[in-house]
């Protein structure tokens, strides 16, 4: 998510199939307009609901912030992909490698918090080799978490 | 107010408050530098009787307020710190400690340390006590002044830079105990203080009871420069006499009846009576000889000690018991060596000013042992006594017209628990008057358990070494009140060479290392594997093999069967 000076970096963490015909409560993907007219596609309108957590803040000027930031994003901000330079440049601010958001994510609380981190750190691992002892460490140390203690 | 003062290091830590016990409180510190080590010296700055004071204390124990969760620590080869650091956690001050610390208080060179008596404000800087700061505090003598015993340096710092020494004034009046585990350095440290004792600075009267002739290397010390002192106004030598078994004669008449009849070791009740008897009708004989005794023996009326009966049996037991104890006194007292008739190591001989005099005992039996270290500080205590009151004059053998300072190796076997030694009585007595009369005992011993905690109590001063012995660590904790429980729980972890040294002649209790040797050390411990191995060299086997020609011996020919086989035949 983009605005001028600095983009909020996110994870996607969840995601949800969404039909607007059922639950009229949720968020409204299509203009409300539209609605009022039957068409036949309007039964095939589905939509992705994705869920996003944020992980920090990355500045035009390199700039990083893991954890929480100081700016939410707003409605209608547009939202892309990391290419990959960017998420080297975020895990590595200083050029010492980081991942300063785990505990910002862990405090979360969500269920799933802990899977996603799992396939986080295989993620990093794989860019980030030089890494993969201390990010393994963290890894297990997860994993032993979530697969074992859990199944007490 | 303000923090510190000009001329502090810097703060090594943050006051947080009381401790655990009324003497301790709590700093937290990063400890950067490494420097918060068990029995090191901090400060803080207070207001104390209208002024700003340091106030000191020393560091008891430490424990960690930031732990690494156990599983950072799960790759051997990534630190726990990079995974933290990974994490985000980027301070340099990982670690942080909480460390408690015995109050010792304000310095004053009249009062010493003055407990504050109030654990320190929360938030006070703490600083690294400065060696200038330290040196004088620690020790009330500086080394090369009269009475100071420099044995070590202090230590947490480096060697050298603190020096720690002793008060001869107090302990040669209050006594001394070097107590330690075999090897932990005891003789050494003893060696040290004697050193020290013997300097131009001190010179002074030491007599050392060495069972295990680890002493008589303190015979180079004459050979030393910095023993002397050769000037217009003052010719100063020091010393040292090694008396060797057979060298040093306990004259049988000086002896107390007492000692004799100790002597004697277990004899049967009639026996003890006979002995008594005839001891007391020498009473008037001053210069009575061994052949006097036994003539007393023999005069002695055994029908007065059968309670005038005419009982023929009784009378017979009594002879029977004479002609044991004359075997007896024969066997012991009547043995040629320690004890004579006419001959005697005169006290004047064995203590005067800057002489150190090492009665070598080890060839005797343990009774013997008893019996003449018994004497001699019978005597010595008598002389001190004597001349004190003005009793003596210059000509008499008991003129000792100065202090005598006696070191007492394997100290248990002269003050066993209870009681009971021939030395037991004359110990405690001189432990507990020795100062009105200025004769000072430093005892050494390894067996603290072993030793008569009245006797250890009543030692002021104290250098404890590595135990590891959880009875005899028990023995030291209760008779050494001065030393806190934190330094005590450090005793097994002190390496050779390192004491602990507390009580009246230091200012605080206060941990050393220490220094030295000027002369070797004459405590090596025996080299086995080398005798055994050299026992297999080409030329001893040889050498056994001529001596086994020329003096064929019965059953010798194995050994040079095993030789051959080894060496073959050369
Ligand atoms: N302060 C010291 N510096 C160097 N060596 C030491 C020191 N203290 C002890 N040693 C060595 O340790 C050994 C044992 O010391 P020793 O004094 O004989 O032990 P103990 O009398 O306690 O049984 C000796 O060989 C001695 O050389
Ligand atoms: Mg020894």
């Amino acid at each position: 998510m983009e605005d001028a000076a600095s983009e909020l970096v996110g994870v996607v963490f969840d995601t949800i199939l969404f039909n607007p015909d059922f639950g009229s409560a949720g968020p409204r993907i299509r203009p409300q307009i539209e609605s009022d007219r039957l068409t036949p596609d309007r039964y095939a309108d589905t939509a992705t609901l994705v869920g996003i957590i944020a992980l920090g803040m990355l500045d035009r000027d390199n700039t990083v912030i893991h954890g929480v930031t100081s700016t939410s994003p707003f409605i209608g901000a547009r939202v892309r992909a990391l290419r990959d330079n960017e998420i080297t440049n975020f895990h590595k601010p200083n050029g010492r490698f980081t991942v300063g958001y785990v505990p910002h994510l862990l405090a979360h609380g969500h269920p799933l918090i802990e899977q996603l981190l799992l396939s986080l750190s295989d993620r990093l691992a794989g860019l980030f080799p030089e890494e993969s002892a201390a990010l393994s460490v963290i890894r297990n140390n997860l994993a032993w978490k979530l697969k074992v203690e859990q199944s007490k | 107010m303000s923090s510190g003062a000009a001329g502090d290091n810097i703060p090594i830590g943050t006051t947080k408050g009381p401790g655990e016990s009324a003497g301790d409180f709590t700093i937290v510190t990063p400890d950067r530098e490494g420097v918060v080590k068990i029995g090191e010296f901090i400060y803080y700055w207070d207001e104390v009787d209208g002024g700003r004071r340091r106030i000191f204390g020393r560091v008891a124990s430490r424990a960690h307020l930031k732990l690494y969760p156990d599983a950072f620590m799960a790759d051997p080869a990534t630190s726990p710190g990079e995974v933290a650091r990974i994490l985000g956690f980027e301070s340099a001050d990982s670690e942080l400690y909480e460390v408690n610390v015995s109050i010792m208080g304000h310095f004053s060179d009249t009062m010493g340390f003055v407990n504050p008596r109030i654990a320190p404000r929360p938030g006070l800087p703490v600083f690294l006590a400065e060696p200038e700061t330290l040196a004088p505090i620690l020790s009330s003598k500086n080394p090369g002044e009269t009475g100071a015993v420099h044995v070590g340096s202090l230590l947490t710092r480096g060697d050298g830079e603190v020096p720690v020494s002793m008060d001869a004034d107090e302990f040669a009046n209050t006594h001394l105990a070097i107590i330690a585990g075999t090897g932990a350095g005891k003789s050494y440290l003893a060696g040290v203080i004697v050193e020290e004792l013997l300097r131009p600075n001190n010179a002074a009267a030491v007599l050392i009871i060495d069972p295990h002739q680890e002493y008589d290397t303190l015979d180079q010390i004459p050979n030393i420069d910095t023993f002397r002192q050769i000037n217009s106004e003052i010719e100063y030598r020091p010393e040292v006499k090694i008396f060797r078994e057979g060298e040093f004669v306990v004259r049988r008449n000086v002896m107390h009846h007492d000692d004799i009849l100790y002597l004697l070791g277990d004899v049967s009740t009639p026996q003890r009576v006979i002995a008594r008897r005839a001891l007391g009708s020498l009473r008037n004989k001053r210069n009575w000889i061994f052949d006097d005794l036994l003539r007393a023996v023999d005069n002695v009326d055994v029908a007065s000690l059968s309670g005038g009966q005419t009982d023929q049996d009784g009378q017979e037991d009594y002879r029977s018991s004479k002609q044991a104890l004359t075997f007896k006194l024969q066997d012991t007292l009547g043995r040629r060596g320690a004890f004579d008739d006419y001959k005697h190591t005169d006290m004047q001989d064995l203590l005067r000013p800057g002489r150190c005099s090492v009665l070598q005992v080890g060839g005797m039996d343990r009774r013997s042992q008893q019996i003449v270290v018994a004497t001699i500080l019978r005597r010595a205590f008598e002389g001190r006594q004597q001349t004190k009151r003005g009793e003596t004059d210059p000509r008499d053998e008991l003129h000792l017209p100065f202090p005598v300072f006696v070191l007492i190796e394997e100290a248990h076997r002269f003050a066993p628990p209870g009681g009971g030694a021939a030395t037991s009585n004359l110990l405690a007595e001189i432990l507990a008057e020795g100062r009105k009369f200025g004769m000072g005992i430093g005892l050494i011993t390894q067996r603290p358990g072993k030793l008569d905690q009245d006797v250890l109590s009543q030692c002021m001063t104290q250098c404890i070494m590595r135990i590891v012995n959880p009875v005899d660590q028990n023995a030291v904790a209760s008779a050494v009140e001065s030393m806190g429980r934190d330094l005590l729980a450090e005793l097994p972890a002190l390496s050779k060479g390192q004491a602990i040294v507390s009580g009246a002649a230091v200012n605080t209790t206060v941990l050393c290392r220490v220094r030295e040797r000027k002369t070797p050390h004459g405590g090596a411990s025996y080299k086995s594997a080398e005798t055994w191995t050299d026992y297999f060299r080409p030329e001893k086997v040889r050498r056994r093999k001529t001596d086994e020609a020329l003096f064929p011996q019965p059953d010798g020919s194995a050994e040079v069967d095993l030789a051959r086989e080894l060496f073959g035949d050369d």
